[in-house]
């Protein structure tokens, strides 16, 4: 039940969770669809954990990361656990270099371990 | 060495066809001596410490090389600088960087080889047309072999400074898998922020490699840590957590737990240790391994 995107972006369910893949530079378009998808879907399917799925991306500022940063907190305060996926080492480092801002930031380097994580922490949630 | 560079050192040397004309018409007087050219080249030799160094142990090394000298004087002679003629020279110059020749012994046997010649030259009387000429050519391709040699020497020891230089940096940062899904990082010695840079991308580069859970960073053998690079180690902690790995800081001495604190650093996000074990107990816990049972008994 993959919703197609018209701006890179895919929403795919799996388990309790929402994954939004994007598949394109993040120009202020595609970050807004990719903002729309994730907090709609995770309202609608009442997903408890949200993956922002950004493997594809090439390239990355401080302030696109800002962005991507706010739309995880925005599906937090949605009540869905979210984390950030994929981001390459090189872009981190730049990141880094631009002293942004990374505090509660949850990531990982792939679907897996970012499934299984977010799994254990929505169980004991409600443990 | 193309042949406009060729024409260009020949003229910073002032060494024209003129000169080599009177190398040449000069050659079959020296080249009829060179054997007793040698013999005296090398009771000059004697008389220092290199000859016992290189020659006293090893009498078939003294024929061989007293063979190739043969052979060298002979193309000198002929003065016909081309790139054969560099070559031959910059050959001379390898060998010489492999044996570690002090330049002091080259450069005094250069010299002392050119007085000797020019002996000879002065003793073969009317053999030699134009004396002072010739002596004075003689002496300036001298100086332009000794140069090509030296140089040689010179760039056979920068290539050897830079890769020691590099295999420094790459060991100065070994980031190490020591168990399934952590990665271990002593840090030895002066950080700078230029090692720090290289230490954030040798790490994020292994975690994307190994995809560790843990990094753990150990500083005991750090001298000293100024609060930039403080900083530094702290942005290295938050880069680890993008890629889903946590940094733990191990080998925290006094010092650095005071620079640490008037950073204003928020210790909360960051764990330390005093000791590499007990970061490696974190370490194994972290990744779902019960220590207690790995001691052993497990009481």
């Amino acid at each position: 039940m993959a919703t197609p995107g018209m701006s890179g972006i895919t929403a795919t369910r799996v388990g309790h969770c929402l994954v939004v893949t994007v598949t394109r530079d993040l120009s202020e378009g595609v970050l807004d669809a990719a903002r729309q998808a994730t907090l709609e879907g995770v309202q609608s399917d009442g997903a408890k954990a949200a993956i922002l799925e950004l493997t594809a991306v090439p390239f990355m500022d401080s302030h696109e990361f800002t962005q991507v940063r706010a739309i995880a907190r925005m599906a937090e305060l949605l009540g869905a656990r979210t984390a950030i996926v994929g981001l390459q080492p090189g872009i981190i480092a730049h990141l880094m270099a631009a002293n942004v801002e990374t505090a509660g930031v949850l990531a990982f380097l792939g679907l897996d371990e970012a499934l299984a994580a977010l799994d254990a922490r929505v169980r004991g949630d409600h443990a | 060495m193309s042949r406009t560079s060729i024409a260009e050192i020949l003229a910073k040397f002032d060494l024209r066809e003129s000169d080599f004309q009177r190398i040449r018409a000069a050659a079959p007087v020296l080249k009829r001596q060179l054997d007793d050219f040698i013999v005296d080249f090398y009771k000059w030799m004697a008389q220092h410490r290199e000859y016992q160094v290189f020659f006293a142990s090893n009498p078939s090394r003294l024929e061989r090389v007293k063979q190739l000298q043969r052979v060298n004087w002979n193309s000198f002679l002929d003065a016909q600088v081309d790139d054969a003629w560099f070559d031959a020279r910059r050959h001379v110059g390898a060998v010489h960087a492999h044996i570690d020749l002090p330049n002091e012994i080259y450069f005094a046997g250069m010299a002392t080889s050119n007085n000797l010649m020019a002996d000879r030259l002065r003793r073969a009387g009317t053999e030699v047309k134009d004396l002072d000429a010739t002596i004075s050519s003689l002496t300036k391709l001298m100086y332009l072999d000794a140069f090509v040699v030296i140089d040689e020497i010179a760039r056979i020891n920068r290539e050897k400074i830079a890769a020691s230089s590099k295999a420094l940096m790459e060991m100065s940062t070994p980031v190490t898998p020591i168990w399934e899904g952590i990665l271990l990082l002593p840090l030895l010695g002066i950080l700078d922020s230029q090692r720090t840079q290289d230490v954030m991308n040798k790490t994020l580069a292994r975690i994307a490699e190994t995809r560790a859970k843990v990094f753990v960073m150990d500083i005991s053998g750090v001298s000293a840590m100024d609060t930039a690079v403080a900083n530094q180690l702290l942005k290295i902690t938050k880069a680890t957590q993008l890629m889903g790995c946590e940094t733990i800081l191990s080998g925290l001495s006094p010092a650095i737990a005071r620079t640490l604190v008037e950073l204003g650093v928020n210790i909360g996000e960051v764990r330390t240790t005093a000791t590499l074990r007990d970061s490696f107990e974190l370490a194994l816990r972290a990744v779902g391994i019960d220590t207690k049972r790995l001691s052993g008994g497990g009481a």
